[in-house]
């Protein structure tokens, strides 16, 4: 029986294992024949999102795996708005309505509010979230 | 769709707190039907002597006592917390309500979704 | 039904009041630690679950009945509990 699944990634690339676990869980969902309604990235898990990030070069970024799997499977990922802010995730409409002089989202991923999240745990069949290990 | 949250974090020490209670009012901003069960050390939340005329950030007290504006009625604790961590009732905001072991397993029976922060 | 998806050592004693008969259990993350020594869960009676990946990848030895799954197992896993908790 094929699922959709929505998923709430709330830790961040580096600090801990959150957003790879994400990842890993979300392939063999759509693997396995699932669906993966949305991925919504909210507190620290917006920093996924980060274009920016950069890691040693024997690795491969975070964000950059989840834009390969946005570009695989279409999709839609989701940073919540609110708490992208406060982080300063930001694209560029932001980075405009806050006169912010940059911005840092990675293309594929759009910023949303949280009303996507809750649309999300009604039309999905499963909601599991991936956090830090201190949440 | 019945939605039920159980949040675990005291405020002010980590973000997770104020933000999942952020998506549980936006939840019920959502049409949803929502209850709050405030467990382990987020029954610290609820206190009702929280003094944050210093902090930089909203009072969190603030947002709880604002959940019925959003029709979030249903907002509880676990009376087995409220033993452990010497908080008796009086010491709560009153609109917040007891739950017995077997009620609050019940309220997770009756949920649609269930999200623990 | 529910899952409970354990990612951190302290995970367990933050959960154990919402367990319930027929509730599993699947350690994750650093969770898998746990499995190292013999789990117990205070409150019903639930299954025990361990993500591979994760033990092998800390060279964790598990004691006791705890069923190893890779990635579609606990997919396969959310797939069968109704509610899917994370702590």
């Amino acid at each position: 029986m094929s699922l959709s699944f929505a998923l709430l990634v709330s830790g961040q690339p580096c600090t801990d294992q959150a957003s790879l676990s994400a990842l890993r869980f979300c392939k063999a969902a759509l693997d396995s024949g699932h669906s993966v309604y949305r991925v919504f990235f909210f507190n620290d898990g917006v920093h996924c999102a980060n274009r920016f990030i950069t890691p040693p070069q024997d690795e491969i970024s975070v964000p950059k795996q989840w834009q390969a799997l946005q570009q695989e499977f279409a999709i839609d990922l989701v940073v919540c708005v609110s708490s992208a802010l406060r982080r300063g995730i930001v694209d560029a409409k932001e980075a405009e309505r806050y006169e912010l002089g940059g911005h840092n989202m990675a293309d594929g991923f759009t910023i949303g509010g949280l009303g996507q999240w809750v649309d999300a745990c009604i039309q999905a069949d499963r909601v599991v979230r991936f956090g830090s290990n201190t949440q | 769709m019945k939605f039920l949250y159980i949040f675990t974090r005291s405020a002010y020490g980590n973000s997770i707190a104020r933000e999942a209670l952020d998506m549980a009012l936006a939840s019920a901003a959502f049409d949803q039907e929502v209850s709050l069960v405030f467990a382990q050390e987020a029954i610290y939340q609820l206190v009702m002597q929280q003094n944050s005329a210093n902090t930089e950030k909203k009072p969190h007290l603030g947002v709880i006592n604002a959940l019925p504006l959003y029709d979030i009625d249903d907002i509880y604790y676990l009376a087995e917390d409220s033993s452990t961590y010497n908080l008796p009732p009086a010491a709560l905001v009153p609109q917040a309500k007891a739950l017995s072991a077997e009620q609050f397993s019940s309220l997770m029976s009756s949920a649609d979704r269930i999200q623990s922060f | 039904m529910s899952l409970h998806i354990l990612n951190s050592t302290s995970s367990l004693s933050r959960c154990q009041f919402s367990l319930t008969d027929g509730d599993a259990v699947i350690l994750i993350e650093d969770a898998v630690l746990l499995a190292a020594s013999n789990i117990e869960i205070t409150s019903g009676d639930a299954s025990i679950y361990a993500l591979s990946d994760d033990i092998d990848r800390r060279g964790v030895n598990p004691v006791g009945a705890v069923t190893l799954v890779d990635y579609s197992g606990f997919v396969e896993l959310c797939a069968q509990h109704r509610h899917c908790l994370s702590w």
